[in-house]
Formats: structure tokens, sequence, C-alpha cells
């Protein structure tokens, strides 16, 4: 697969503002499947992760116009809409019980070795890197990170969920994201 | 960078602070540099969480559907950028002559009221074919054309009204112009006399705010001083890295008073706790003091203590296990005798 410049994707968003359909598409073409994979992760139902991308897109066409890059890199933005979105229809549409049970359920993330959305748009050794550094990461630092940004719950209500006080989760969510800061500078 | 920041930090990134909080982390990023590094780092990293899901292609008809709402969109409503780009129409300043109506001199019309003599001609039948007084064909140019309009009753009884029918266009804006230009002034004036009288207002509520903020951010300045200097006293007393001392500060609103300062010698496994304004216990209660180490699932239990009558309190601690990192420390109120977890509803004071 052939990697996009990202520099571009700036060029691509000031376009899109100005309403140009083929930028759109080539930007649609570099994100979809990044946000696809992400929100299929999150809401768990392929139907509603197609629904939640059409969304995501149509917003990134709305407000292309007024992006700037003080909300982080294109590929950032396209992952905290997608990521906001897919938590709106996790709690929309899927009751308590479900999403007990997703906090409660196994929610590793791909093994190093296995493929992994992060390819659309980095290199596959960086991929593969990140997914060792997560995998290396103390079980209950990734699974802090994990239920926080893929379900979406309160502090309160994943010290709940979790059975742990809301100051122990932020502390390992803190000390989770640093560790994987320290590696990720490393392949940056 | 300060450890309570970099957790603000990580929950941003992760979108998981209220909206409240997440407005206020914003200002803060927007004026500290190191910040924006830190918060762009964890971006970073955010995402590549974010890939490191399985993959799954979307379903090429998402691509179409989304091809088809915008050129649905677009045909309902030009896009926005479009229209920015569109010339601005001078639109505002007509608006105001509307509101200005009943200052126009039309009155004078209505009392003219017989129209007997033109109710007898055909709907359709041009105006030029309706015999007009000879004052009104005087007062029409040579070269103008009879009216091509029906006469209808609303126009036929007055001469005036008939005269400015018939008149040029010229004449007609004569004639308007200068009420337009006075309504369009009179409704700006009223409304720059109500914006400022609005701005005024806001003005002054603000400042107000900005006093009270004034007043409470000096009142919780002396309340802290104290056990600030506490801290720096004893930070540039301690010349030994396994000293740590840590200012713990109110848990909750329910306990609004108290604080503490704990001062951790991690080679020798002890700490001394000094505390003030705790709320004395009733005999069934104990307060319990928590180490937090991220190398244990739950927090340390480091000793019981009470206050004395003044909420006071100095006391010599030993944790039950061996602490690596002294992350935090808590302070719990709890049944007599201690828990064996803490019970976080009623945290009294944490600090790190």
């Amino acid at each position: 697969m052939s990697q996009p410049v990202m520099d571009n994707d700036f060029d691509l968003l000031r376009a899109i503002g100005r309403g140009d359909r083929q930028a759109f598409a080539r930007f649609y073409d570099i994100y979809a499947r990044l946000a696809f994979s992400l929100a299929a992760r999150i809401v768990n139902d392929e139907a509603d992760a197609g629904e939640v991308v059409r969304e995501v897109f149509l917003q990134i066409w709305d407000r292309a116009g007024a992006y700037h890059p003080g909300l982080g890199k294109p590929c950032s933005w396209v992952v905290a809409l997608t990521r906001n979105k897919a938590v709106d229809y996790l709690h929309a549409y899927q009751d308590g019980e479900i999403l007990r049970g997703r906090v409660a359920a196994d929610m590793t993330i791909r093994k190093p070795g296995e493929v992994t959305a992060n390819e659309s748009i980095r290199r596959k050794e960086t991929a593969e890197q990140v997914c060792t550094a997560l995998a290396a990461l103390p079980e209950e630092q990734r699974r802090a990170i994990e239920v926080c940004f893929f379900t979406g719950l309160s502090q309160k209500d994943m010290s709940a969920q979790m059975s742990q006080p809301p100051e122990i989760i932020r502390m390992r969510i803190r000390a989770g994201l640093l560790a994987l800061r320290k590696k990720w500078e490393g392949l940056v | 960078m300060d450890e309570r920041l970099e957790e603000i930090a990580s929950l941003y990134v992760l979108e998981a602070l209220t909206p409240e909080d997440r407005k206020t982390f914003e200002t803060a990023i927007g004026r500290d540099v190191r910040l924006q590094s830190l918060v762009a780092a964890l971006r970073a990293v955010r995402d590549a969480v974010a890939g490191a899901v399985p993959p799954l292609s979307p379903p090429p008809q998402i691509r179409n559907r989304i091809l088809a709402d915008l050129d649905h969109r677009d045909r309902k409503k030009p896009r926005a950028a479009a229209v920015k780009t569109a010339p601005v129409m001078p639109l505002a300043p007509v608006e105001p002559v509307k509101r200005a109506e009943p200052v126009e001199p039309v009155p004078p019309v209505e009392p003219v009221a017989p129209a007997e003599p033109l109710r007898t001609v055909e709907p359709e039948e041009p105006a030029g074919k309706i015999e007009p007084p000879e004052r009104l064909r005087e007062a029409k140019p040579a070269e103008s054309p009879e009216p091509e309009e029906p006469v209808t009753p609303v126009y036929a009884p007055s001469l005036s009204m008939r005269r400015e029918a018939s008149s040029p266009p010229s004449d007609l804006l004569g004639f308007w112009l200068p009420w337009s230009i006075t309504a369009v002034v009179v409704v700006l004036a009223v409304n720059w006399y109500m914006d400022r009288s609005d701005l005024r207002k806001s003005a002054a509520r603000q400042h107000a705010a900005i006093e009270e903020l004034d007043q409470l951010t000096e009142s919780l300045r002396t309340a802290t001083n104290n056990l600030e200097q506490t801290v720096v006293t004893l930070n540039a007393a301690s010349k030994v890295d396994d000293v740590r001392v840590a200012l713990l500060t109110s848990a909750s609103s329910d306990f609004p008073k108290p604080a503490a300062v704990c001062l951790w010698d991690n080679q020798q496994q002890s700490g001394i706790l000094v505390a003030q304004s705790l709320t004395p216990l009733t005999p069934d209660r104990d307060y319990q003091l928590w180490m937090v180490d991220p190398q244990y699932l739950t927090p340390v239990n480091a000793g019981l203590f009470q206050p004395d009558k003044n909420g006071n309190v100095r006391v010599h601690f030993k944790p039950d296990k061996a602490i690596n990192s002294a992350m935090r420390f808590t302070v719990t109120l709890e049944p007599k005798g201690g828990s064996t977890a803490p019970t976080y509803k009623n945290m009294v004071l944490v600090g790190g």
C-alpha cells in the first residue's frame, strides 16, 4: 500500500473546505479504513459503524473550512470525530448491560505480528512497534486506557465498572500514556 | 511537568474530560507551550492506540452514500463556503425601513373615498383608456406612455396618488428617499443606543464577577499559605532524594476545610502526617491514611489516627506493604478499626 504524504492532508482539508469533491474522495480513501475499524471496534456492529463513518465524513465536509492545525493533525481530527460519534452511538443505541459486558470483556487490542488499522496511515513496521509497546504495558494500565477511550464511560462509571477509585484509574491512564509516549517518540 | 497536569492532559486526549473541564484545560493549553507539546505527543499516542484495532474496510456503498448525500445537500442548499464568497447584498439597511413604515406620509390618501366613476371600468381595460382629469393629463410628460396596469379603486380616488403612480421612477425616488433615509437613521440610532446600553450592563456584571473571583482567590491564597510554606521549608530542608513531601487537600465538598502535609521517607519506609482542621470524630469512626503505589492494584493501608478536639493531628505512620513509589496519599473516614480498602465516598484528603 502506498503511503500518503501526511503534509498533503492539510491541503486536502483546505480544498474540501472550498467544496472540492475530488479532494474529499481522496481524503475518504485515506482515512475511511481507520475510521471504520475504530467505529466498529467501539460500537461492535458493522452496520452501525458504517453509519458512524457516514456521519463523520459528512461532518468533515461541513467543517473542513473551519479546520485549523490547532485541532491536531488531520489524522487526529478524524480519530477524535470518529471516536466521539461512535461513543454517541454506543450510548444512544446500546443499553447499559451491553456496555457493562464490554467493560468486563477482554478488550485486548491486536497482538504484535497481527495486522492493524494503523497500517493505512503508518508504515507497517511502525504499526508493529506500536502494538508491541501497547502489549508491553502493564495489564491494568492498558485496560484503563482502552476502557476510557473505547467505551466513553465517565470517570465515575469507569470507577464503578472497574471496581477501582477514579484516581487510581486516572493514574493508570496517565502512566500508560506516558510510557507509550516514550516508546512512540523513539519511533517517529 | 506537574503530574496533575499530565493526568488531565491524558484524559483530555482520550476525550474523557467533562465539557467544563475541557474548556478550562483548552484555555490553559493556549497559554502554555509545554502543555501544547505534551498534548500533541499524547494525541499521537492516542492515535496509535486507535489505529491498533483490527482492520476492517468499509463497504463501498458507504462511500457512494456519502457522495450521494453531498449531492442531495448541494441541491437543497449551496455550500457555506460558496455563500461566503458570493457578493454580499446590501440588504441590512433595507430592513429598518420596513419597520419604519408608520412614519411614511400615506394617511393623506385615505380620506378620498368616492370611486364610483371608475367602478364601471372593465378590470382588464388599461388605465390609458380612462379619461383622466385635465390636471393629471397635463402633469404627465409627453413621452410617458399611459399606465399599463389596470386601474384599481385603490389608486383611482386620489388625484395626488394617481399623479404619483403616473410619475416617472425618479420622482418616486425623490419623494421616498428622504423618508427612507430618515427611517434608517432613526432605526440605526435606536439599535445603537440599545446595544450600548446592553454592553454597559454586561460590563458591569463582568466587573462584579471579577471582583468576586478576586476575593475568592485571595481567601484561598491565605488559607493555603501556611501549608505551602511548610512544604517549601520541608522540601528545602530535605537533602535526601528518598524523602518526599506531599500536600494533601480537601477531596470532597463534604469536608471543605481540612488540609495536611505528608513527609515520606522511602528509605526508612515511614512517614509523618501533619493535618489540621479535620472534623472531630464520633467514637465509632477513625481516619485512615492510604498510600497509592502503582505496583499494587489497591491503595496500601498506612494506619489509623484521630485528631484532637481542634481537628489537628501529627502522627508517624508505616504502611502495611513495602512502598516503591509513593504516588499519592489519601485520607478516608472509616468505621472504627479501619477498613481493608478505602471507602472513596468518604475521602477526606488527597494529594501527592
